[in-house]
Parts: C-alpha cells; structure tokens; sequence
C-alpha cells in the first residue's frame, strides 16, 4: 500500500467506527426505555439524548485532555505532534502516570486530522460510559441533578481511568514498572468503558434507593415489567451493530488484519451470551424470558470487548458463556438479596460483565497478538497460555476500577444529595416523571 | 341498539332484575313470558358483540351448554328466537361458593366434602361427554339453599377434539391464576386432570381458608405452582385428617402424571376417605420426582462439563494448530 494512503484509510476507518458507536446511543435509548414504565417514557429519552450533548462538550473542555493529553501519536494514524503531556508521579525509580494536561478544548491539535479523530472515537466511547447509569436510576432521578451528573462523569471520572489505561497512565505501564504482563490491557473497554458506567451506575443507584413500591416491607419483591419489550429488542439489535464501531474500530488502523477476528469474536460471544441467558432462564423459570436474552447478548458483547483482539474465536464463545449466565445471576443477586433496583440490569451487563471481561483477557489471551504492546516486547498471554503477571495486571486494573470510580462516583452523588438532592418527591415518582419533570408525556393518557 | 336495561323485552323474555355486571357482559333475572318462568339471561356488552375473540367464546360456552344435561349443571336454555347476542339459563336461587367462604371460617367437612363429591360428580359426566371445564373455581359453583351444587360458565371449556386456546390469550378474561393447573400455566389445553387439580384445590380451600402457594404477585404465584411442592392442609390447620390430606395433595400434584387420573377416581376416594392411607412423606410421588430431579440435574451437569471441555479442547486446538504469521508485526496500535 502506498505510503499516503495507509493513514489516510486508518483515519477514514476510525472515523467510520466512531460514527457506528455513536448509534449505540439510539440503542441505549429504545433498550432503556423499553425497559421502564410508560410514565417515564419521556424522561428516559430525554436522559439518552441529553447525555449526548452534555458528554461532547464536557469531553472537548476538560475531559478529553485529562484522557489523553499525555500522548504524543497514535501510529497508524499520522505522525506525532507537540505539547502532549502527562502528570506523573516519581516512585521507585519509575514514572507512575496520573492524568493528561494538554490538549484542552481541542487548542492545540485543532489542525491535527489524527487527534481529531481520536477525539470523535474516544468522545462515543466517553458517551457509551455515561449512559450506563441512566439506565439503572432511571425513573426517580431529577433530570437537573443527572445533568450534574453527565459534567462530572465527562470532564472527570471516565477522563481519569481512561487515562490510567489508554492514556499511558499507571495502570497501562504496571507492566514495563512492576514486571506485570503488558500492564492492564483492555482492547475497547470491558473496564474503562463499561465497568466504569456499570460502577457508577451501582453507586448511583444505592444512593438513589430503590423505586417506590419495588421492595416491599415483607421482603418480597414487586415484578415493575417494562412498557415495551419490542422497544428493548430493537434496541438490543441496534447496540449489537454499533458494537462493530466499538471492537472492530479499536484497532484504530483498517490495515490490521485483526479486524476480522475482533469482528467475528464480538458477534461469537454475544451470540452464546444471548443463547446462554435464554436457556439459564428458561430452565429456571420455565419461560424463554426475551428480556434475559436482549441482556445476555448484551452481556456477552460487553465481555468480549477487553480481550477481541486476544483470543481465539472457541474462547470468545466461552466468554460468552459465562456472561449470559453471570446477567441472570447478577439480576437476581442485585434484586433478590441485596434489594438494589435497577430498572434495566445496566449493574449486571456492564459492571458484572465488564469485570469478567478484563479478567478473561487475563486467562485466555492466546499469545497471537499483542506484540510490543504497552513497551513491553512479546505477545499478551493470559494464565492459561503462561503468562500469571498478566492475570495480574487484570485484578489490579479491575480493583483500581472498583475503587477509584465507586468511592468518586458514591462521592458525588453523595454530596448532590446534600446540596442539591438526587431525587424526585414521591407525588412525582407516583403520577410519572414525564408529567411533572419534564411536562410532557410520551403517550396520551387515558 | 343499546346495553339493556331492567324493564326492557328480549324475545320472549322481560327483564326484571340486574343480578350482577362484570366487565364483559351483565346477567339479569327475566320472566319468561310463555312459561312465567323465571330465567336468567347473560348479555355481554355492546361493545363486545362485534369481538371475534369474545363471540367464540360466547358461542362456545352456549354450544357446550346447551348440549349437557346434569343435575349440578345449571342448564342453558334453547330461546325460540334470538334477536341479538345473549345466552338463556335456567335460574339458580343460591349463593356461590366464593360467598360462602367469604366469612373467613373452613366449612365443615361434611359439607366441604358434599359439595367436593357433587362438583366431582358432574366432572365425571362432563369427561364422560368429552368436555373440560378447565375453569372450575369457587365463583363458578352456586348452592340452593337445599345444598345442591350448580357448576356455571362454561367459556373456556372444550371439547377435547377441539382448537387450543392457550390461557395466554385468555388472560383477560381467565382472571385468578388460583386454581389454575400448572400444566394450564405452561400453555398446554389440559385434560380430565386439569379439572381434578382445580377441585383439589377448592376442597384444600373450603377446608383451610388458606391456599398452598401464596405470593404477593401474579408472576411469582404462576411460578411457584409450576416448580414447588403444595403446603400441606395441615400447615394451616393442625391436627388436619391426615386421610384427608392425603387425598387433597393427590389431587393438586404439580404433575398431572401423579394426580388422579380421572374424576371417578377422585370421587371414589371422597365418598370414604377413611379408606385411603396417609400419606408418607418419603415414599410415592415426592420421591419419584425428587429421583426425577436428581437425573435432570445430572445430565444438566454432564452437559455443561461437555460444552466445557469441547470448547477448552478448541481453544487448546487454536492455539497450536492455527498457522502464524512468520514474522509477527509490531501491533500498530499504540494508546
């Protein structure tokens, strides 16, 4: 391929990822949605689109510098340029990142086709993030206090783990620092992407407490079924297309022959996620229950997502797998044990599945990819294939998600609550949010 | 044409009296002018004459009617002439079993076992003609004042040769899961059986005042009666006649397998309890199940070790036999 024409293809294949990323925010909305009651139909929505907006331009301030304004190149999409720089701490002799200080509002590589791009891809990703948790609180959240809420998780929380890992901060460099496998690695984001929401989403929702009436003072439980399934699998569909943008993008390069893989990877497990939750389900209770599936193939979309590139196409379906059944079981653990209310499962296909995933790349990475990656020379092998260090690497990056993004997370809305309140009142919980937040309903009354 | 109103002249009949309105039709006590005797008529709503769904139903329930003839049957009339939608019955004076219960005390089980054996009786003829009920419930039995049993509303009934209709789409109108079997909540049309298990369950209820499965929520009911074991009577009423019981608990098996087979078998064992053996709770049906449950889990079991192992052996074969590339490229992707 001539020389002029490989960046320029990578640029237009990210471009084109990004753009298919940027439609899971439509099926984020019909699954959500789908998924809640008539009465917060309109509210729903609005917190799916609004997010949208909300994330583009926190991300462009503030966001998108503190992620990856410590880079100075993304090889396969241009030469580098100058001005990137990363804050880091000095401990032992190595330089442990922190976050980026550069790039702020797009100033400085305003003329840079590849920092452009990887502006567009990262800021979809930023935005899959941020929508997880309006899932999971939807339905008694004031629509002011999510719009907090979407400048903090853009501008701050998913901006500094996303650093850690993507931005060369400490997490991608505990491999060339401590000797731990290739650092954390995470292709498209089973943690920085999805754990990250799934988490937040979870802090969200304990401080929130559950909907009026799901749990009752007896300890039994109340069934608050959806307004719309067809919604749902609509949705369901249309996050399973713009997945491609999602995996297959992140090679950042369309000359990588990984593609094909990373693309028959994600549709491999999702599909044994969807089968594995319908069946799990069906045995159980005795009805192949079409919601379990739409989050089963969720699911196992969500854990292929950190290893894709890493491992064959059989581990992808066991992958797979074991995220179809780790939805059901989360859902029930969240409802039936711990009273945690979350209207669509958000908890179970992101933060549960999301930690399998990143683990998995630490078990079932094959060693056929991965060469160089994060400066450290050799392909990326999880424990199953030699390499325990990566494994490692994994639990650390997944406890550092846990805790840095649960305690900053519970820690804002914690202090929302005190000085502003996350909540609506019980009358506007009772005659739906759409009529008294957002004063227009989705469908008329009867 | 309009939803009639007491007072009003139908065919051959005056309406005299509204008995009762549900959602779906009203129910008058009339005068049948040529005979002066008193009727009563179901008219459904205006609204639903033109609902195929319900003027099969409606048909269905007048054709089964008017074909039977049973003492504790009520007995659909056949009208000279009929100018518009409506289904004739002779007139019960009485009170329905649901009425009867409603003081929260257990009738005693003379009484309780009188009205079992009668409802039980006019199953063995129904069964006999080729028809189930499938929607035996307290609100469906009436009693005369002189104890005789009246079982009404035939509109989910069927004759076996005919059409499924699962209670899905009936949902609407089937209205308790109750006494609904579990074979009838999984969506099969149900058999002789079917009617067993909801008579099982009225007796269980007269008896107790309480039903074997409780739960706040329909869903969660719907789920239970298919999957767990029945409270035993005596879980509510101690000391409960454990010849009783065990017949109560034949009658409401989860699986149509180990209930009785046929309501004659049934009335057998209500016309002298006294006969039947209590029930060991470690032998029989409990057993057979429990044994049926430890296989299913088995081969659950053996068939998660071997997609397990297949795809393990297929990761292990990827892995060696996939040729590689001879000069792995340095990754292009550096973040």
């Amino acid at each position: 391929m001539p020389q002029q024409l490989e960046p320029s293809l990578n640029l237009a294949w990210v471009l084109v990822a990004g753009f298919l990323v940027m439609f899971m925010q439509a099926g984020f909305a019909l699954v959500e949605t789908g998924f809640t009651r008539a009465r917060n139909a309109t509210n729903t929505m609005a917190m799916n689109l609004i997010i949208y907006p909300i994330g583009v331009i926190g991300f462009w301030l503030i966001g998108y510098g503190l992620m990856l304004g410590g880079l100075r190149e993304w090889p396969s999409l241009g030469p580098a340029v100058a001005g990137a720089h990363e804050v880091a701490l000095r401990l032992g002799g190595h330089s442990w990142g922190l976050f980026g200080a550069a790039k702020f509002a797009l100033v400085t590589v305003s003329r840079d086709p590849a920092s452009l791009a990887m502006f567009l891809f990262a800021v979809m990703f930023m935005d899959t993030a941020a929508t997880i948790p309006t899932g999971a609180m939807a339905e008694r959240w004031r629509f002011s206090a999510f719009v907090f809420y979407g400048f903090f998780m853009s501008t701050l929380l998913y901006p500094l783990y996303g650093n850690w890992v993507w931005g060369g901060g400490w997490l991608s460099t505990l491999g060339v620092n401590a000797g731990l496998g290739h650092g954390h690695v995470d292709f498209a984001g089973s943690s920085v992407v999805h754990m990250t929401g799934g988490i937040t989403a979870l802090a969200g929702t304990l401080c929130l407490g559950p909907r009026l009436g799901k749990f009752r003072a007896d300890g039994t439980v109340s069934p608050m079924p959806g307004h719309n399934l067809p919604m749902s699998v609509l949705g369901t569909l249309i996050l399973a297309f713009g997945w491609f943008g999602f995996n297959a993008g992140s090679t950042l390069s369309a000359s990588d022959s990984r593609i094909a893989l990373v693309a028959v990877n994600t549709i491999l497990s999702s599909s044994a996620g969807a089968l594995a939750a319908l069946f799990y389900v069906w045995f159980t209770i005795h009805k192949p229950d079409v919601g379990m599936a739409c989050n089963g193939l969720l699911g196992g979309l969500v854990a292929i997502t950190a290893s894709c590139a890493f491992v064959s196409p059989a581990a992808a379906v066991l992958i797979g797998l074991v995220a179809g059944v780790l939805v059901v079981r989360t859902v029930h653990l969240l409802e039936r044990r711990l009273h945690i209310d979350d209207p669509v499962g958000a908890i179970a296909v992101h933060g549960a599945c999301g930690t399998w995933g990143a683990l998995a790349l630490g078990l079932l990475a094959d060693g056929s990819h991965g060469f160089g990656w994060n400066g450290v020379a050799g392909p990326v092998r999880g424990l199953f294939f030699g390499d325990v260090g990566q494994l490692e690497a994994q639990c650390v990056g997944v406890l550092a998600n846990i805790v840095f993004v649960f305690a900053t997370s519970f820690g804002f809305f914690w202090l929302m609550e005190r000085v502003w309140g996350n909540r609506v009142s019980a009358e506007v919980e009772h005659y739906g949010l759409d009529l008294y937040e957002m004063g227009t309903d989705a469908y008329p009354r009867e | 044409m309009h939803d009639p109103v007491v007072g009003d002249r139908l065919d051959q009949y005056e309406l005299t009296q509204l008995l009762a309105r549900s959602g779906m039709a009203s129910i008058f006590k009339a005068i049948d002018l040529e005979s002066q005797q008193s009727v009563a008529l179901k008219i459904p709503h205006i609204q639903y004459e033109s609902d195929v769904v319900f003027s099969e139903r409606f048909r269905r329930e007048q054709e089964v009617g008017q074909r039977l003839t049973h003492p504790n049957l009520v007995k659909v009339l056949a009208p000279r002439e009929k100018s518009r939608m409506y289904m004739a019955m002779e007139y019960v004076e009485g009170k329905s079993l649901r009425a009867l219960m409603s003081d929260k005390h257990p009738l005693s089980t003379e009484k309780a076992l009188d009205i079992a054996r009668q409802v039980c009786d006019a199953l063995v003829y129904l069964h006999a003609e080729g028809v189930i009920h499938r929607d035996i419930k307290p609100e469906n039995i009436l009693l005369t004042a002189s104890g005789l049993v009246k079982i009404l509303d035939f509109g989910i009934a069927l004759f076996e040769s005919e059409r499924r209709l699962t209670w899905m789409g009936l949902s609407s109108a089937v209205g308790t899961p109750d006494y609904m079997a579990p074979e009838q909540i999984r969506g099969r049309r149900g058999d002789p059986r079917t009617d067993v298990y909801a008579v099982g369950m009225m007796l269980y209820e007269m008896l107790t005042c309480n039903l074997p499965y409780e739960s706040p929520n329909s869903r969660a009911l719907l789920r239970a009666k298919t999957s767990d074991e029945p409270r035993p009577p005596s879980y509510y009423v101690p000391g409960f006649d454990p010849s009783l019981e065990a017949i109560i608990l034949k009658a409401i098996e989860v699986s149509p397998r180990d209930r009785y087979p046929t309501a004659a078998t049934f009335l057998a064992d209500l016309k002298d309890p006294s006969a039947v053996l209590p029930r060991d709770p470690a032998i029989a049906a409990t057993r057979r199940r429990a044994g049926a449950r430890v296989w299913r889990r088995f081969v659950l079991s053996a068939a998660i070790a071997a997609v397990l192992a297949t795809l393990a052996s297929l990761i292990w074969l990827s892995a060696h036999d996939s040729p590689r590339p001879v000069h792995p490229q340095a990754t292009p992707r550096e973040r």
